[in-house]
């Protein structure tokens, strides 16, 4: 299993101009420190986990339960990260305090959401202290930017800041991501979520971008499962929009996670975005509806799922497309198993979950 | 002026009940291979053993159908010193079984194919003392999965220890499940 990701809260204390999951201020709930135990729980119960990453919203906010679940998952030796737009630096006292619980706890690594969108109420001089002093406490940080056409910052803004050269965390050999315990990364931000009507999307998605961008299997799918605040799980990363339906197929409340596991693992859908991605579900839909338009270019996979998963029109052709791919599909998952099973040395799995557990 | 164009797929936020309804239409949707769990699992298995015949160089027609190699009584059991030369490769738990499993399929008897699920019923000290024997249930099940009895040992330990049986559990099922770990891990 690549990972656990808890989006703990959709709550923030900034409200940004552009958010993907809509955060703010004002939105209320969190799940519980015990909620995610049980989670944790069942989950490395049926199979390793690589990571747990805590999310949201500002997870920071709830900085007593992020900690006890880290200090429960730390006997299993599981790597944990938090994800925070680290306002917590606006001082030192602060910021020492923060750390000083987290590093007691056991937590193993920082990404410090940076863009245009966020410093524009998280002074650049809280993330140079937050970053300086998180290295001081041995925590690696990833500078996680989210550019588009417009962007004022990118590395250099961050290199200036810090006084000091980052590498790029994708052009990096696993064996030098460790060595590195600062680097920066870049992606564009996915036209999704409060602030779409502010933009022009063609724009931010240009017609010739590469088909690298957004084509092949999708790699999250049947990798992760996110849990959401409000106790829903998606088989994903789960930045999908939540208006989205089809990515929630259950909730930690109502059923278990081998529950969760199953349904998920042995779904036509999932395991058709997980073999081809969105791409496959495309190429599907023009096969049976000629007339069906898509945008044609994407800034990734998931912008592609958005377009697909929001239309009803797009949703029914899926529908019928499937009896005539389910047998497909179970072939091309059963070979996997098997490709997986005799090449694993040599080539990445690609499906990490299976339907052993009842 | 900055020009502003909304397009609605990308905005994503339509909750009407017609998509609800899709969308659970969607995650009904189960591959065939998925609605004989059975056979799936089987299938399983057969690939971890597989991989544990190109590990440890046995020949592969002991594992043409390994599902067919338990004993009588469909139990597994086995002595740390009594294990294959292998076992000495770790002392990780998974391995131990595994190699366990592998000198019972091929020494033993024949395991019915109904085999659904696999049990530890060990403890802490019979997992970690060299002299003690550990037993390892097979659960048996008809074809629909809906009735079930386990077959125990008589050699099965009754002062379980939780966290004991929990590990050798937790270790058979990651093999079970994932048969990546075998040769990533515990070498």
């Amino acid at each position: 299993m690549k990972g656990l990701t808890f989006i703990l809260t959709d709550k923030c204390n900034i409200t940004c101009d552009f958010c993907a999951p809509n955060c703010g201020p004002k939105i209320k709930g969190a799940l519980s420190a015990e909620t995610m135990i049980r989670v944790y729980d069942e989950m490395s119960s049926l199979m390793p986990v690589a990571n747990v990453v805590f999310t949201g919203g500002e997870p920071t906010l709830y900085i007593n339960d992020v900690v006890k679940v880290i200090q429960h998952i730390k006997k299993d030796g599981v790597s944990s990260r938090i994800v925070t737009n680290a306002y917590w630096g606006k001082t030192e006292k602060l910021a020492r305090r923060f750390l000083t619980k987290l590093k007691n706890a056991g937590l193993y690594e920082f990404n410090f959401s940076v863009d245009d969108f966020h410093q524009k109420y998280i002074s650049y001089e809280a993330i140079k202290r937050a970053t300086e002093l998180a290295l001081e406490y041995e925590f690696p940080v990833l500078l996680a930017h989210k550019t588009y056409p417009d962007s004022e910052s990118d590395i250099s803004t961050f290199e200036a800041l810090l006084d000091r050269t980052i590498p790029i965390y994708e052009d990096l050999t696993p064996d030098e991501k460790d060595k590195h315990k600062l680097c920066f990364s870049s992606g564009n931000t996915i036209p999704v979520g409060r602030g779409i009507d502010t933009i022009d999307v063609n724009k931010w998605v240009p017609s010739n971008l590469p088909r690298s961008y957004w084509e092949g299997p999708c790699d999250e799918v049947l990798r992760n499962i996110t849990v959401q605040s409000d106790g829903s799980v998606s088989p994903c990363c789960g930045l999908v929009d939540r208006g989205l339906g089809v990515f929630y197929y259950g909730s930690v409340y109502e059923k278990s996670i081998p529950q969760l596991i199953s349904k998920a693992n042995s779904s036509t859908l999932y395991n058709w975005l997980a073999l081809e991605g969105p791409e496959g579900l495309m190429n599907a839909i023009l096969e049976k509806s000629t007339n069906e338009k898509f945008h044609g270019t994407y800034l990734q996979n998931c912008q592609l799922c958005q377009e697909i998963f929001s239309s009803e029109q797009k949703m029914k052709i899926l529908i019928d497309c499937i009896p005539e791919k389910v047998n497909d599909l179970s072939a091309k998952r059963m070979n996997h198993e098997v490709h997986r099973s005799l090449y694993k040395s040599k080539t990445k799995p690609n499906i990490y979950m299976t339907a052993t557990c009842q | 002026m900055k020009k502003v164009i909304k397009i609605e797929e990308f905005v994503g936020t339509q909750k009407s009940d017609t998509q609800k309804e899709l969308s659970q239409e969607l995650l009904e949707s189960e591959l065939p291979i998925f609605q004989d769990k059975m056979k799936y699992q089987n299938q399983q298995m057969m690939l971890v053993l597989s991989d544990i015949v190109k590990s440890t160089e046995l020949d592969p027609v002991y594992m043409l159908d390994p599902i067919k190699y338990l004993d009588e009584r469909n139990i597994f059991s086995f002595k740390r010193g009594e294990i294959a030369p292998g076992m000495e490769l770790t002392n990780d738990g998974y391995r131990e079984l595994i190699l366990s499993l592998r000198k019972k399929y091929i020494e033993d008897g024949e395991m019915p194919p109904e085999v659904l699920s696999v049990h530890s019923t060990t403890s802490t000290q019979s997992y970690v003392r060299e002299d003690r024997r550990t037993s390892f249930t097979f659960e048996k099940s008809n074809i629909t999965g809906t009735e079930r009895r386990a077959i125990t040992s008589s050699e099965t330990r009754t002062s379980t220890v939780t966290s004991g049986r929990e590990l050798l559990e937790f270790n058979l099922r990651r093999a079970l499940v994932d048969p990546e770990i075998l040769t990533n891990e515990g070498e």
